[in-house]
This record gives C-alpha cells, sequence and structure tokens, in this order.
C-alpha cells in the first residue's frame, strides 16, 4: 500500500457494454469508411502525396505529423516558427512505448487511439450509470462514439487517451479509488490541457468525502483533484530542462496564431468575422462551441450537479484565452456533461434517432473535409 | 487539515517529479548545440541591425545591414562600400556571386535567423557541435547546413563571428531594432 493508497475499483462487465462496444463499431467502421473514401479520391487540398504513400498514411495527418517527429526525435524548440513543442508528451509517451514491438508510427498512432476510444467509452458508460440510469448512460455513450469532431479518435490524436484518461480519473474518484484518481489524472495533465476538466468535480467529490475519508485518504483526494494541473504544470519544467526554455510551450503556439491573454476571448470574438472569412472551416467551430453550450444548459437541467457543468465550461472557455475559437469542436470533446445533455435532450426514441443519424453524418462530413479544414 | 495537505504536498510532489522523470527518460534532452543554437535564433529576434568586417578571399570589406519590412514583405539591405545588396523575402535581387557572399556574412539579423532555425529544424541534415572558442565563447558548428557554417557566439549568444564554408568569414556586431 503506498501513500496514494491504490486501489482499484471493481467493475463488473454489463450487459451495457455490449451496446458501447456497437457504438464504438459503427462510429469507427463510419470513420474509417470515410477515411478510404479520402484515400480512394487521391491527394486533396493540403494533403499532399506523402500521406497517400501507406495505406494508413491519411490517419496521421496534422498534429499527427508532429506527434511522429516527437516519437522519432524527441523535442526540437526553433523560436520564432512551427515547434513540436506546441504537443503535449502524453500521446507520444504512449505510442513511443508502443513503437518498442516493432510495429511503426503509422500503424501504432492511429491503432492506439481507436483502441483507447473503447476503454473512454466504457469508462464514460460507467461514469454515467453511477450518476443515472443505464438507459441514460448508454444513450450518453453512443454520443459520445458519434460527436462530430470524433473522427479525430481514429488519427494519430491524443483525444481518446485524453477522453480514457479523464472519465477514468472520474470513476475512480466516484469509487473512492483517489491514488488511481490521481494516476489517471496526472496522465491526462501531461495529455493535453483540456484535462483540467477533472479539477472542479474531483475537488468537490473530495471535499463533499472529507469526513468520511479521514485525513490521509482526503489528502490523496486533494491530490488527485489537482494532480491535472501540477502535471500540466510539470511540462514546462521538463522543456526549461529539455530545450532550455520554460516558455517554449507559449511561444511555439504563436506561430500557430494563439497567445493566452487576458481579453483573449473577447479578441477571438472580434477576429471572428475576418477569421470566418479566411478559413470557413471555423464555422464548424462556431457551430460546435455553441452546440456544447447549449448542452451544458440542457445537462444542468437534467440534473447534472455544478462541478461536473464548471469542469465542461472551463474546457470550452480556456482555449479562448488563446484569442481564437480554431479547434474549439476538438477540445470539447471531453467536455463530458455535454453528452449528458444530448442524452437528456433525446429521450424520445424518435429525437435520439435523428440525433445519431445527424451525429453520424456530420462524424463523416468531417473526415470527408479534412484536405481543407484542419481539427 | 494539516495532515492532510501534507498528504496532498507530497503526493503533488511525486506527481511532478514522476512526470518530469518520465519525460526526461523517454525524449531526452535537445543536444546542446541545438539548444545553443535555439538561444541564439532568439536572441537574434532582438536585432534589426548589423555591421560586420568581412575577409572573403583575402579581401577585406565592411558591410551594414538593416531589416526591415515592406508591407508583408521582409527586406534586408546591405550596404557594402558604395553598393547596396537587397534581399527581397528569400530571394537576393541581382547580386554577383561575390555579393551574394557577402550578403551571407554580413550576418544580417533575419536571414541569418532564417538560415539557423532551418538548420533546427531540418535537424536530420544537420549536425550543431558546440565547442569552447579559446576566448571563452562557444563556438557551434554546422556542418551539413547548405551551406556549412560556423558561428562563434558571445557570452550574451549573440553571433559575433560568422565562418561560412568556402566563402570567407566575418565579426559581426548587432544592433537593437530602433
Amino acid at each position: 500500500m503506498t501513500a496514494l493508497s491504490l486501489r482499484l475499483p471493481l467493475l463488473r462487465v454489463r450487459e451495457g457494454w455490449a451496446l458501447v462496444a456497437a457504438a464504438w463499431i459503427v462510429s469507427r467502421v463510419l470513420t474509417l469508411a470515410a477515411f478510404a473514401v479520402l484515400r480512394a479520391l487521391g491527394p486533396l487540398g493540403y494533403l499532399g502525396r506523402r500521406f497517400y504513400r501507406t495505406p494508413l498514411g491519411l490517419l496521421s495527418t496534422w498534429d499527427g505529423v508532429w506527434y511522429r517527429r516527437i516519437v522519432d526525435y524527441g523535442y526540437v524548440f526553433v523560436p520564432g516558427r512551427q515547434s513540436d513543442v506546441a504537443f503535449f508528451p502524453g500521446y507520444p509517451l504512449v505510442v513511443k512505448a508502443l513503437t518498442a514491438t516493432g510495429l511503426g508510427f503509422s500503424v501504432v498512432g492511429p491503432l492506439a487511439s481507436n483502441v483507447l476510444l473503447l476503454v473512454a467509452l466504457v469508462a464514460f458508460y460507467e461514469l454515467s450509470c453511477r450518476m443515472f440510469d443505464r438507459d441514460f448512460a448508454g444513450r450518453a455513450a453512443v454520443f459520445a462514439a458519434l460527436a462530430p469532431a470524433g473522427f479525430v479518435y481514429s488519427m494519430s490524436y491524443p483525444s481518446s487517451l485524453l477522453f480514457a484518461c479523464v472519465a477514468l480519473a472520474c470513476l475512480a474518484a466516484l469509487a473512492d479509488a483517489w491514488g488511481l484518481a490521481a494516476v489517471f489524472a496526472a496522465f491526462a495533465g501531461l495529455t493535453r490541457p483540456e484535462a483540467i476538466v477533472v479539477v472542479v468535480p474531483l475537488a468537490f467529490l473530495a471535499w463533499s468525502r472529507r469526513e468520511r475519508l479521514g485525513p490521509r485518504r482526503f489528502g490523496c483526494a486533494l491530490a488527485a483533484a489537482a494532480a491535472a494541473p501540477v502535471a500540466i504544470a510539470s511540462y514546462p519544467a521538463y522543456l526549461k530542462w529539455a530545450v532550455g526554455d520554460g516558455h517554449a510551450w507559449s511561444t511555439a503556439e504563436v506561430a500557430w496564431g494563439r497567445s493566452f491573454r487576458l481579453d483573449g476571448p473577447w479578441l477571438a470574438l472580434r477576429k471572428l468575422p475576418h477569421a470566418l472569412a479566411e478559413h470557413p472551416g471555423y464555422a464548424g467551430d462556431l457551430m460546435l462551441l455553441a452546440a456544447y453550450a447549449v448542452l451544458l444548459v440542457a445537462a444542468r437541467r437534467a440534473g447534472t450537479s455544478w462541478p461536473w457543468i464548471a469542469g465542461g465550461l472551463l474546457v470550452l472557455v480556456v482555449p479562448l484565452f488563446s484569442g481564437t475559437i480554431e479547434s474549439e469542436g476538438r477540445f470539447g470533446l471531453v467536455a463530458l456533461p455535454v453528452y449528458w445533455g444530448l442524452a437528456a435532450s433525446t429521450r424520445s426514441p424518435r429525437a435520439g434517432g435523428a440525433a445519431r443519424l445527424v451525429s453520424g453524418a456530420l462524424l463523416v462530413a468531417g473526415v470527408l473535409t479534412l484536405p481543407f479544414i484542419w481539427p | 487539515m494539516l495532515r492532510s495537505i501534507i498528504v496532498a504536498a507530497g503526493a503533488l510532489l511525486v506527481v511532478a517529479a514522476t512526470s518530469f522523470a518520465l519525460l526526461a527518460a523517454t525524449f531526452g534532452r535537445m543536444p546542446a548545440g541545438d539548444r545553443m543554437l535555439a538561444v541564439a535564433v532568439r536572441r537574434l529576434g532582438r536585432y534589426s541591425r548589423a555591421t560586420a568586417t568581412i575577409d572573403a578571399d583575402g579581401r577585406i570589406e565592411r558591410a551594414t545591414c538593416v531589416d526591415h519590412w515592406r508591407r508583408r514583405t521582409s527586406i534586408a539591405r546591405v550596404r557594402l562600400g558604395d553598393r547596396d545588396v537587397v534581399e527581397v523575402g528569400d530571394r537576393l535581387e541581382h547580386a554577383t556571386r561575390g555579393e551574394e557572399a557577402a550578403f551571407d556574412l554580413a550576418g544580417c539579423p533575419r536571414p541569418l535567423r532564417r538560415w539557423l532555425d532551418t538548420g533546427i529544424a531540418e535537424h536530420s541534415r544537420v549536425e550543431a557541435k558546440a565547442l569552447v572558442h579559446p576566448s571563452g565563447a562557444h563556438e557551434l558548428v554546422l556542418p551539413h547546413a547548405d551551406p556549412g557554417i560556423e558561428l562563434v557566439l558571445s557570452r550574451s549568444d549573440v553571433p559575433i563571428e560568422l565562418e561560412v564554408r568556402d566563402i570567407g568569414r566575418s565579426r559581426v556586431r548587432y544592433e537593437a531594432k530602433a
């Protein structure tokens, strides 16, 4: 027994997992079929010939190019240019470990993402079961699998890993396995800054159970709540040692047009008309951001407690402080209450079916527009 | 409560140390030469003017360089004696081979940054070796850059000497942006 008191919450295989697995299969078949169509069409837009040389090449485009560099060479910082230090290390850590099997990045990257999505969906279903009834939890998990921006779950992107770590951290916390919650929250923090989604719910859970936990375990619970931000902060500390600049991450983000500042949301709003004219793809991010916000309200009305809503809101609002709405659709994927809001809004079979159909169509459209719009 | 805080602080220390160790063990550190080069590139961003004493094929020449922007285009203008050599974007305009060499050795901040950061970005082609210069400053050698270049960095990490393979060498001094 360590000071962190690592305890595995007992999970029994449930019938509901079959529904989750089916949703995973359907959503991945849709996504991968759309990628196959894209491949059959040949080089288009920003995606040049090099991505068509290997069968799975298209699954490692956009950010995947940078993650591959990190896996191959480690971090290299070039001031004033786009650099791989802009990409958090959690996902390349996992992929690098898996490449030890002898498989290349173009296979391991997408494979890890797809498998981790299944883990994430099961964990999310279990988490939802602890707050709502099973039918509700099943619907929420299906929507999570079919999320319009969820095509990145099949690419060499860290989204699946982040989703899995976030859901597992929350699940472990609900089961009072605080050591495990700290481990998953910390790994989520190493994977993406959106890991802050877990801070408020975990802190609330820890505080509400402080009497029952006793001083030592309450300390573990507090550590679990703060583990994600601490892990996030350890990345700049590593960069200071590795590339000689603790601000390398934020400096590199500038090359992508992101710069964190207090008036960031106002700036994002002011730049919006120009940004939409220059990159029409931002319209998708804008619409998804609006949809996420509406669904957070729906989740609150369905009885989701405010710490979960606050966590989801943080995920949506914090990136806006970088002065752009770019990629909000993808960042919002881990705003878990969004799926509860959607499940609550589609209780009737007809509404549920229509929502699943629209989500699936948008998922496919997201893949087919990849040569022109980065996720 | 105090006991809880101590446990939390201890656990968070473990999280931070483990995260750092995991990253350091997996991805290591950028090579020393590349790190110094990155610092030099960043420092060069503070300057827009350079003066250089150039030694190309035994001919000593003095050059002054000014970087500026025209609309969105980067311009670097090198004054060599009574003539100007101008780079617009990344293209030299109407320059003889000798003028091209002198332009490279003039050490204009922005073109030199571009040259060096391309070296770091395409690190499969560049080996930046950090050596200790007799003066105590650092010497960086990029044998696989195109063309190969050596620079001596001052203690404040700004280039003070350039040597371009098969072209010549120069001593440079940078002036801050106006």
